[in-house]
């Protein structure tokens, strides 16, 4: 009798250890599992929160350097760094208090010119007054902007002898020597008249003229007179890029002009230092950065191009 | 005599076999709310819905106005409680519905805080909503907001956060010489409960 009792609480023990023995197998391959199956987040998702965090915030700091006006470019450049200097600073703190390095490095800064005149009642001729055919800009690969806002003073004449005697805006392709576009204002009898000569015309043509009715605002990058669509006046059709830009018979129309350029003016004396028409202003025509994003477990780096509306 | 030992024996026994069985119910960590490592994914689907709130609500722009939904003459957050925070949930804002419904129904509870910088990065924090302390498995997601110094107040504060018309706003201009204002950043923590 005490043999049977011992055999079963021996039998008792040894149950009780197989069990424990079983859940501890079971638990460890719950947790395997779970190591296993679990999702590998190697910070990707912050790295690309970042990167859209300066993709998206940067142009407008940019932007407001640019339209400060800044006489110098070697001022207006050193603000630009500075800003992004304290923007990514800024933007990279919560980054670095979570173990990751974020950074925007190996900046390019793409040199532009804001053109202005902003007095209506002034001929487009330049700095001195005495030139009426001069040149706005060479090396230009675009334009963000070219509203031209005539206001009157526009020469008599028609669409045949535009090219000896109306106010136009020349773009002239391959840095002066390729093919020239141009866009031609002038009035007679009938009215005011926008004509075109592409790259590839002979002569001028006169388009759009339902919109016209008086001294015309054209928007040359966006295609429009007095705010209505007209294709036909973009910007340098049939003419390649690098673009020299130039006016002919400045002295054939009063008015203003705000054109953004990827490029500068040939030199001094065209234009004045802000803000005595005309007038340019250094700006920064796009930006180029690298993303840079760095934990111990990823290394990420993006390039980002920043220009916005320019033209191609 | 024989049968009262041997059903004291079975007694024994069973008592052991259940202990065991008592034990290995212990030693298990497989139910989702237990603080260990087998319930990460908890964890993780959380944050990842937290990310997916925030990142919704940055593509249709409510994500700023929720950090601007401030009283500035009052100095705390629109109609929040006496001492500027939001306790029963996310503030009245898109932001803070979309919050609500997504973590609302399904026993998470959770706390937002505002962090902002300084003009030399140093931080200051403002808390938006305080649901309790969170637990030891609480997990953390943030985004940062950008603020310029012409974001304008989405509260019935009229200005911008630069300048309000009454009062001041909780974070100051990180870069006065830049048109940013600030970058402040959104960060919940998520816990079950």
């Amino acid at each position: 009798m005490n043999d049977r009792g011992q055999l079963l609480l021996v039998t008792g023990f040894a149950i009780a250890v197989a069990i424990v023995a079983l859940v501890l197998l079971l638990n460890t391959a719950i947790y395997t599992q779970n190591l296993a199956t679990r999702s590998v987040d190697t910070g990707a998702s912050d790295a690309l929160a970042y990167r859209d965090t300066v993709a998206d915030n940067l142009w407008p700091i940019v932007a407001d350097e640019n339209r400060k006006e800044y006489a110098h470019r070697s001022d207006l450049r050193a603000n630009v760094s500075a800003r992004i200097d304290q923007f990514t600073m800024l933007s990279a703190q919560r980054h670095l208090e979570g173990g990751a390095s974020a950074n925007v490095t190996n900046r390019t800064l793409h040199d532009g010119t804001r053109l202005v005149q902003d007095e209506g009642s002034r001929e487009m001729t330049d700095a001195t007054g005495s030139k009426a055919n001069w040149t706005m800009a060479n090396g230009v690969d675009g334009a963000r902007t070219f509203d031209l806002n005539t206001t009157g003073g526009l020469e008599n004449t028609t669409v045949l002898a535009a090219d000896d005697e109306a106010f136009r805006v020349n773009v002239v392709g391959n840095g002066g020597s390729g093919n020239r576009w141009s866009v031609y204002v002038y009035r007679n009898l009938a009215g005011t008249h926008v004509a075109i000569k592409n790259g590839t015309d002979a002569g001028p043509t006169e388009v759009c003229p339902s919109l016209l009715a008086g001294p015309p605002k054209l928007n040359l990058t966006a295609g429009a007179i007095d705010g209505s669509n007209c294709d036909a006046i973009r910007f340098g059709k049939g003419a390649t890029p690098p673009y020299e830009i130039s006016l002919t018979y400045g002295n054939r129309s009063t008015g203003t002009y705000n054109a953004t350029v990827n490029g500068t003016p040939p030199g001094v004396g065209n234009f004045n230092e802000p803000s005595t028409s005309p007038y340019e202003v250094p700006v920064v025509y796009g930006i180029s950065v690298d993303v840079v994003y760095r934990t111990s477990g990823l290394q990420y780096r993006a390039r980002i191009h920043l220009a916005p509306g320019g033209t191609p | 005599m024989r049968g009262q030992a041997h059903t004291l024996e079975a007694f024994v026994a069973s008592l052991l076999v259940l202990g065991g069985v008592a034990f290995a119910l212990q030693a298990t960590a497989v139910t989702p709310l237990s603080a260990s490592t087998s319930n990460q994914y908890v964890g993780n689907q959380e944050r990842a819905a937290a990310l997916g709130v925030m990142d919704a609500a940055e593509g249709n722009g409510t994500l700023a106005p929720t950090v601007t939904f401030y009283n500035t003459s009052g100095e705390r957050f629109e109609n929040s409680s006496t001492d500027g925070q939001y306790h029963n949930g996310g503030p009245p804002t898109a932001f803070g519905r979309a919050l609500n419904g997504t973590f609302g129904d399904e026993h998470t509870a959770f706390n937002v805080v505002v962090r902002y910088r300084y003009e030399n990065g140093s931080r200051g924090s403002e808390p938006m909503v305080d649901m309790g302390t969170p637990t030891d498995d609480a997990v953390v997601a943030s985004r940062s907001v950008v603020l310029f110094d012409d974001t304008a107040l989405s509260s019935a504060s009229a200005g911008t956060v630069k300048s309000p018309v009454n009062g001041t706003f909780y974070a100051s201009d990180a870069d006065p010489n830049g048109v940013l204002f600030n970058v402040v950043e959104v960060r919940i923590v998520l816990w079950r409960i």
